[in-house]
């Protein structure tokens, strides 16, 4: 299995991804610093924030759910590309004459694949957002762009909600994946992960004092949906032609 | 028995959806020989190098490779096959060593990939991506590739596509070679000439149906100056008549 891993990543360009999520690290940044001064420019013009927008830009509860959920959605678009590229596409038209090509059981190659794309995710999202949050709470401790100090408990809390974002927009991709694979179709599968990623804003702010559990249960349900078309997806590909 | 059958189809048919393609087709080839796969375009010799690759699943009967069933046990039957099926998919941004490397690692072997390379013709090239290949050099490539593995026997759909006359000479004598190194050869082909200078044996096929298997020695001495009339009569599924 290493070895089929190995194999994957010698033939795609897995650099690509490394720049794209630094890319999506740097302007999540930028909205951070957005975010963190939004409120300070309107109230020096005088507006003063409503009661919700100050809870969720003046406070790290409010705030790190919000970026958290940027680089979701910036996250699992790239994961959904990168399950078009490394999966969706292989399987397309001929190029699958070539896949079956190989003295290889075809559910561990796909297992492969989507392994990797599935782990790349969920690490690249989950280094990118801490990385970038904690910095931003590090220069918002320096230069006081949050009123609030960003402490152990705030980071433990970043810690909890991106670990469980990262497995969110994994298994968004895979679910993504598989809805892109009826099609064989790249646009199919990241427009399907768009609509499936779209809702979660909104979801997350619906009861902001349970951002944290509606975020576990969006995760669980989708990574469950993911794991049972991943299975489904791998007992058939055994079965599929290469027309 | 003198010969081993390397390659068999026993009543095979393919359908697709509901629309037969192959009927009933039963072909054996020795062990050793070069046997052409002749037919007009859409008769099915494409649709015959798939079944026997185990990428298409039959519909009724079965293809085999040393006995294996090609689709029930593809990954024993394809660790002996080495294939050229339509358009040659590359890594576009790998070179030509890199893919067979590549390929190489997936069949599980090891081989000299220059001396590959520069068998078919392509001495110079390995470190350019694949991207940069003319359609002649992607087409060398493809003939490298399922070659280097040494497979016990080689699918060769349309193989001098897009070939200068210098390569289709230089690839027919390596295909003798291989030949006379005991790989058994199964090449399609609508180019009456190349069947007629490199198969021994040849099955003509029209509209997915066998009409004829035929030594190649024979016909010629048979229909010495109107062989190509002939066989054309055949790939149209008809009877040919002076
Ligand atoms: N995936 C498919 N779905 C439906 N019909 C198909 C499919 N593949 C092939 N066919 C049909 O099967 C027939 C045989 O096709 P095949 O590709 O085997 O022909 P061929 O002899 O290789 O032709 P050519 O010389 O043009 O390559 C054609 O009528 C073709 O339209
Ligand atoms: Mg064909």
């Amino acid at each position: 299995m290493i070895k089929l891993i190995g194999l994957e990543l010698r033939r795609n360009k897995i650099s690509t991804y490394l720049i794209s999520s630094i890319i999506i690290a740097i302007v999540v940044l930028g909205f951070c610093f957005l975010f963190g001064y939004g409120p300070q420019i309107e109230a020096s013009k005088g507006v003063l924030p409503s009661d919700t927008a100050f809870e969720i830009f003046m406070t790290w509860k409010g705030c790190i759910p919000l970026i958290g959920t940027i680089s979701l959605g910036a996250f699992t678009v790239m994961s959904a590309i990168m399950n078009a590229k490394f999966t969706v596409e292989e399987y397309a038209g001929k190029k699958a004459i070539h896949l079956f090509s190989y003295p290889v059981k075809r559910s561990r190659i796909l297992f492969a694949k989507c392994i990797l794309v599935f782990s790349f995710t969920c690490i690249a999202m989950f280094t990118c957002n801490i990385a970038v949050i904690s910095l931003f709470g590090a220069i918002s401790n320096a230069v006081g762009i949050l009123p609030e100090t960003f402490t152990t408990s705030e980071f433990l809390y970043l810690l909890k909600t991106t670990a469980v974002l990262s497995l969110l927009a994994a298994s968004v991709g895979l679910v993504a994946m598989r809805i892109g694979f009826i099609k064989k179709s790249l646009s199919w599968t990241i427009v399907s992960a768009i609509i499936l990623v779209g809702p979660c804003g909104n979801l997350f702010s619906m009861f902001p004092d349970r951002t944290f559990t509606i975020m576990l249960i969006g995760m669980a349900i989708l990574l469950v949906i993911g794991l049972i078309v991943f299975l489904e997806l791998l007992s058939k590909v055994n079965k599929m032609e290469a027309v | 028995m003198d010969t081993q059958i390397a390659v068999q189809t026993k009543n095979l048919s393919k359908e697709f959806d509901g629309k037969a393609v192959l009927n009933r087709l039963e072909i054996k080839v020795a062990q050793g020989e070069i046997y052409g796969i002749l037919g007009v375009n859409g008769a099915g010799k494409t649709t015959l190098l798939k079944l026997i690759a185990g990428l298409l699943e039959p519909t009724e009967g079965g293809a085999y490779v040393f006995g294996e069933n090609s689709w029930k046990q593809r990954n024993k039957v394809l660790q002996n096959i080495g294939s050229l099926i339509e358009v040659p998919y590359f890594y576009e941004h790998l070179s030509a060593s890199q893919n067979l490397s590549i390929h190489l690692e997936y069949m599980g072997v090891s081989a000299d990939i220059d001396k590959a390379l520069s068998h078919v013709g392509l001495p110079d090239v390995g470190n350019k991506p694949v991207s940069k290949f003319s359609l002649g050099m992607r087409q060398r490539l493809g003939i490298a590739r399922s070659i280097i593995h040494r497979p016990k026997v080689l699918l060769l759909d349309e193989p001098i596509n897009g070939l200068d006359p210098v390569a289709i000479r230089e690839m027919r004598e390596l295909f003798i070679s291989l030949k006379n190194e005991g790989m058994t050869i199964l090449l399609s082909s609508h180019i009456l000439s190349e069947v007629e200078q490199t198969v021994e044996r040849v099955v003509v096929i029209a509209n997915g149906t066998l009409i004829e298997v035929a030594n190649m020695e024979e016909l010629k001495n048979t229909h010495q100056n109107n062989l190509e009339n002939y066989l054309i009569g055949k790939m149209r599924g008809g009877k040919y008549n002076d």
